[in-house]
């Protein structure tokens, strides 16, 4: 009960830290994430897959559940599906260059998940080699940060690759 | 299908993609997919490109019956 009480706190407080950096960034530099019409549909599509990519997922995981086949605890099996349709909605938005909005530069979307990739990877190694992210054969909670890591992981690769491509193509064309 | 007609009228006025998107409020890969045919602008960009480039919807949108 109070390992419980102290988990929902420090939860609580990675939140509102969050939270009160987000309000910060943006009433510094005001509304950043301005996209254009077309940029605005291809999101939509995104987020489509996205949340048909996380049902279709969420689906399996309660078969494989109901059918005695465990992989993840589970408070983390449903998690999965989640962030796998966050990675589809970013992949998608990236290639369909709808990821980086009007204000933003590529470098800049860059930043923030090299930040996040760099932290998760730090906090979830050693759970990973002390043992406590799977336990059994089946991912635990203490899994999430290599997880979450991977999500960004691939982010980053979607993005880099696109503009390695855009280049490339750019080059091809000779500019306009 | 490919708007030349776009592509010429901006390289008439030598605007770069990137120019003519800031100058109508878009990413330089809406421009891009415009030209290219991949995306059909809404009628509020139409105009916003045809006022930045001084032409007409029929100039640059009117698309002629293939036959």
């Amino acid at each position: 009960m109070k390992q419980n009480f102290w988990w929902l706190a420090g939860a609580l407080c990675g939140v509102a830290v969050v939270l009160i950096l987000f309000l910060i960034k943006r009433s510094v530099q005001g509304q950043n994430c301005e996209y254009d019409e077309r940029q605005t549909a291809a999101r939509g599509k995104a987020y489509q897959y996205a949340f048909f990519t996380t049902a279709i997922l969420e689906l399996i995981y309660v078969c494989l559940e109901a059918a005695g086949i465990s992989f993840a605890d589970p408070s983390m099996g449903p998690l999965l599906g989640v962030l796998c349709g966050v990675a589809v909605f970013a992949v998608t938005a990236i290639f369909k260059d709808a990821y980086v909005s009007l204000r933003e530069s590529t470098r800049s979307a860059i930043l923030l998940p090299l930040f996040v990739l760099g932290v998760n990877l730090l906090i979830g190694i050693p759970k990973l080699l002390d043992g406590a992210a799977i336990v059994d054969g089946r991912l635990t909670f203490e899994a999430i940060n290599l997880i979450i890591a991977a999500l960004f992981a691939v982010v980053l690769a979607a993005i880099v690759i696109h503009w390695f491509r855009r280049k490339h193509a750019e080059r091809d064309r000779g500019d306009e | 299908m490919k708007n030349l007609r776009l592509k010429s009228a901006r390289a008439a006025k030598d605007l770069s993609q990137e120019a003519l998107a800031q100058l109508v409020g878009v990413s330089r890969q809406t421009i891009n997919a415009i030209e290219k045919g991949d995306y059909n602008p809404t009628i509020r960009l139409c105009i916003a490109i045809c006022r930045v480039l001084g032409k007409t919807l029929d100039e640059l949108f009117w698309e002629e019956d293939a036959e």
